[in-house]
């Protein structure tokens, strides 16, 4: 098992190095410079020449490569060109909005999508089973950010319960939550049904079943501890994504999170940040990934023989 | 157990909800929600920021206020007298005034502050300062390089706000960004940055310029500036109360607020010009008569109508209707004129094809590009002009973009045209798009000319007075106009949504909306 966590551990290190550059070069493939956002009128060319050689923009993109990594090495993540503060200051800041909201939604998703799941597939062919589906595919389906709206015009506007937008205090993580949980909940209810019913048919359940066990225990433990191997890898791609893919949600709730400052900084060219931002999230997936991995091992002893 | 955990919840939750509306009793606190974009961000160092933020306008004092009325009033500086060839200026400043941290404001800090001007991005503001002699602690004298009327202009901007001198050299490179210093009416408490920014009374204010009637302290006790970026969530926001001003509210939530009796909606002259660019040196377009063909096919009066629902103008100038030096008379404007338009094109031998698009002798059809940023106002705009055009016999294919992106076309001169607007209100913004020293960007009209570089030094370099600056720039504009370099359409007015509870003053001379003038207001 250590040996198996070890292995993957090391194999981040290229990892990261690969994603490093395709980070760097995906960015400044882009058409446009930070330096234009900052020149306004009357400004002189001399001091545009300034910005340009005091963010080494002036150099060829290999040497402002390895300044970069040579940084990185040294735990500097360098400074935002237009907000002035060291990168790793920023996503300091903006990160924990990001963790608590991801993670309230996961768990989220994680609860409603595999009970749902659970229900479905018990109840297969049902009323239960049609109406629970049917909601699992509105989740997946409808855009977040419309969701988002109508949730706050339902909760905050029409029954004035929660707050429209903010970060400060936990009642205002209670939309944003749903509005990212239930999109995740859809997608982990139908897995979780498709992956209980196929473990349903396999011989052992029905073993099982003729050995007179309760319907109850070999739903519960036996089919779906087998079900929820695709669920876990489902559940850590999600990691990375739902640090950086709720963008939309914490636009429309006003919650600083990565995603805000990545596409602020997507728009605005600010390259330390965009950097900064996308390692971290690319990373974020990395880690994700891994701990799926682990937990696979966990899950299912027939991966953890595989690699001794 | 269970119980015990029940009974603490719902305790936790009654607090939230009553303290809260304890706590905005016991102090004033007005909430601001803007786009974070709009209301800039980098440094709140007012001599190296690029990108002002309003708040820089409460936490610091500026040197002089310029008025809705046109006038100057004013501020740090208490009286200024210029000599006749415009290179002395004899400054009296205001006395008793002091900074946060207690440091006095006088001649020392003006002396190095116009000095310490020089090494930022706006040092072009005291660019036609000599030297600055010490007369007394109160008053200073400036020698002039050459006249700069347009001085009295630069020194009402938040670009030349003056920081307290002893925390600026305190605290160097984090001055602005972890320490900030001004002797304005609101101190600096906290910025985090995409979400919000506090500001809170400064209680020894006394010395609100002449331009508000309260000198101060000002009535509101906190002032939080929230990052919402959202124009709907901004909407909603005002809506429960949650926010009391909302800057920029976009043209459809304009009805929708003055539907509600417990909102309001405050229009104010606006600062932005919307335009289309031509290339210049890209053909056709290097001739006068087919940008003059396509100048006069644009209706500005449609647009401002069907694009902008008239929450402003129609634009037929290059400048600001509120600048002087835009009022150059209606032959020089640039106004629709189908008729006046077929001529142009007709001349310029483009005739009118059996698709209905224009051909040159040669069956060349004048086919262009036309740029537009990836925003429902820009593409609109973009698309009614496309429209305008097919009528003129223009067929224009449109191409979206995020705007550094654009300006990357720019700079490489592909570009034909563009729709664009520029936020400025000071007629030097033509030596800005029109240099021939800018080309590409900003001079993305590639306008390369002797005679309007000339009339440009002439008139920001050689006017002694106001008077005569005004004269130099309105022939500069003149000039530039009659070469329809660009087709301008479309002044919004600048709109603001408030919320019940603000009381705001009867009489407003404030030039912007909060900004010094936020000493006259109040919260029921």
């Amino acid at each position: 098992m250590w040996q198996f966590i070890l292995r993957r551990l090391l194999l981040m290190i290229p990892i990261f190095f690969v994603l490093s550059v395709i980070i760097f070069s995906l960015i400044h493939i882009v058409p446009g410079n930070p330096i234009d956002n900052l020149i306004g009128p009357g400004m002189t060319k001399a001091h545009e020449q300034k910005l340009i050689e005091k963010y080494h923009l002036d150099k060829p993109l290999p040497v402002q490569y390895g300044i970069w990594l040579a940084n990185l090495f040294q735990g500097d993540l360098g400074t935002s060109i237009i907000e002035k503060r060291p990168v790793a200051e920023l996503l300091r800041h903006h990160l924990p909005y990001s963790l608590s909201l991801g993670l309230t939604a996961i768990a989220l998703s994680f609860v409603l999508g595999v009970s749902m799941g659970i229900i479905s597939a018990a109840a297969k062919d049902t009323f239960i089973d049609h109406a629970a589906m049917v909601v699992a595919l509105f989740g997946v389906t409808i855009p977040a950010f419309w969701l988002g709206l109508i949730l706050i015009l339902i909760f905050a506007v029409w029954l004035n319960l929660l707050p429209v937008s903010g970060s400060g205090d936990l009642l205002s993580l209670i939309l944003p939550a749903v509005t990212v949980g239930l999109g995740g909940a859809g997608l982990i209810a139908r897995i979780t049904r498709v992956s209980m019913l196929e473990v349903a048919s396999r011989d052992f359940i029905v073993m099982l079943h003729a050995k007179g066990l309760g319907k109850k225990a070999i739903l519960l433990k036996h089919t779906l501890r087998n079900a929820l191997i695709p669920v876990i890898t489902i559940l850590g791609l999600r990691i990375g994504w739902v640090l950086g893919g709720t963008v939309t949600v914490e636009i429309v709730f006003a919650r600083p999170g990565l995603g805000q400052l990545l596409i602020t900084g997507l728009f605005r060219r600010d390259y330390p940040v965009i950097q900064g931002a996308m390692l971290l999230l690319a990373m974020g997936i990395v880690l994700g990934t891994f701990l799926a991995d682990v937990l696979y091992a966990v899950a299912d002893p027939r991966v953890r023989d595989q690699h001794q | 157990m269970k119980k015990t955990i029940i009974q603490v919840c719902t305790m936790l939750l009654a607090a939230c909800i009553f303290l809260a509306p304890v706590q905005a009793l016991a102090e004033k606190v007005l909430y601001a929600a803007g786009d974070p974009n709009e209301l800039g961000v980098t440094t709140f160092n007012p001599i190296k920021v690029e990108l002002s933020h309003e708040a820089m306008n409460l936490i610091y004092d500026k040197l002089i206020e310029w008025g809705s009325d046109g006038n100057f009033y004013p501020a740090l500086i208490a009286s200024w007298d210029i000599s006749d060839d415009g290179l002395t200026w004899d400054l009296a400043l205001r006395q008793g005034v002091t900074f946060h941290d207690g440091s006095p404001f006088n001649a020392e800090v003006v002396k190095w502050f116009l000095k310490e001007m020089e090494t930022g991005p706006s040092a072009y503001m005291v660019g036609a300062i000599d030297t600055v002699d010490i007369i007394d602690p109160y008053s200073v004298r400036l020698n002039l390089k050459n006249p700069e009327p347009n001085m009295l202009f630069n020194m009402s901007q938040p670009f030349m706000a003056v920081p307290s001198m002893a925390a600026y050299k305190k605290y160097g490179e984090t001055f602005g960004i972890k320490q900030i210093v001004g002797s304005g009416p609101y101190k600096f408490e906290s910025w985090s940055p995409g979400n919000e920014l506090v500001l809170v009374k400064n209680p020894d204010y006394t010395w609100g310029p002449d331009l508000v009637q309260n000198k101060g302290p000002a009535h509101i006790d906190k002032i939080v500036y929230k990052d919402t970026k959202e124009e709907s969530t901004r909407f909603l926001e005002l809506k429960t109360g949650k926010v009391d001003v909302v800057f920029s509210v976009p043209t459809m939530f304009i009805s929708k607020i003055e539907e509600d009796p417990a909102l309001k909606i405050v229009r104010m002259p606006g600062t932005d010009l919307f335009h289309m660019v031509m290339n210049t040196q890209s053909p056709p377009l290097d001739n006068e008569l087919v940008r003059k063909g396509i100048a006069l096919a644009i209706n500005q009066k449609s647009i401002t109508k069907n694009v902008f629902a008239g929450a402003g103008k129609p634009a037929y100038t290059y400048l600001l209707d509120t600048l002087p030096a835009s009022r150059v008379g209606e032959k020089n404007e640039i106004h629709y004129d189908p008729e006046a338009s077929k001529a142009a094109f007709e001349k310029a031998g483009w005739k009118t094809g059996p698709d209905g698009i224009r051909q040159d002798k040669d069956g060349n059809k004048l086919v262009l590009t036309l740029l537009a940023k990836n925003e429902s106002s820009y593409r609109r705009s973009a698309e009614v002009i496309q429209a305008q055009l097919a009528e003129a016999g223009v067929d224009a294919k449109i191409t979206l973009m995020d705007p550094s992106s654009i300006r990357a076309h720019y700079k490489k001169g592909e570009h034909q045209l563009a729709v664009r607007s520029y936020e400025w209100e000071n007629a030097d913004i033509l030596e800005w798009f029109f240099n021939s020293k800018r080309m590409g960007y900003p001079n993305a009209a590639m306008w390369h000319d002797n005679e309007s570089d000339y009339l440009m030094h002439k008139a920001m370099t050689r006017s002694r007075t106001q008077e005569e600056r005004v004269e130099n720039f309105k022939a500069y504009h003149i000039y530039l106009l009659n070469r329809y370099i660009w087709a301008p359409f479309y002044q919004p007015d600048t709109v603001f949504g408030i919320g019940r509870r603000v009381v705001l003053p009867e009489k407003r001379l404030v030039r912007k909306f909060m900004n010094i003038g936020i000493l006259d207001w109040d919260i029921q």
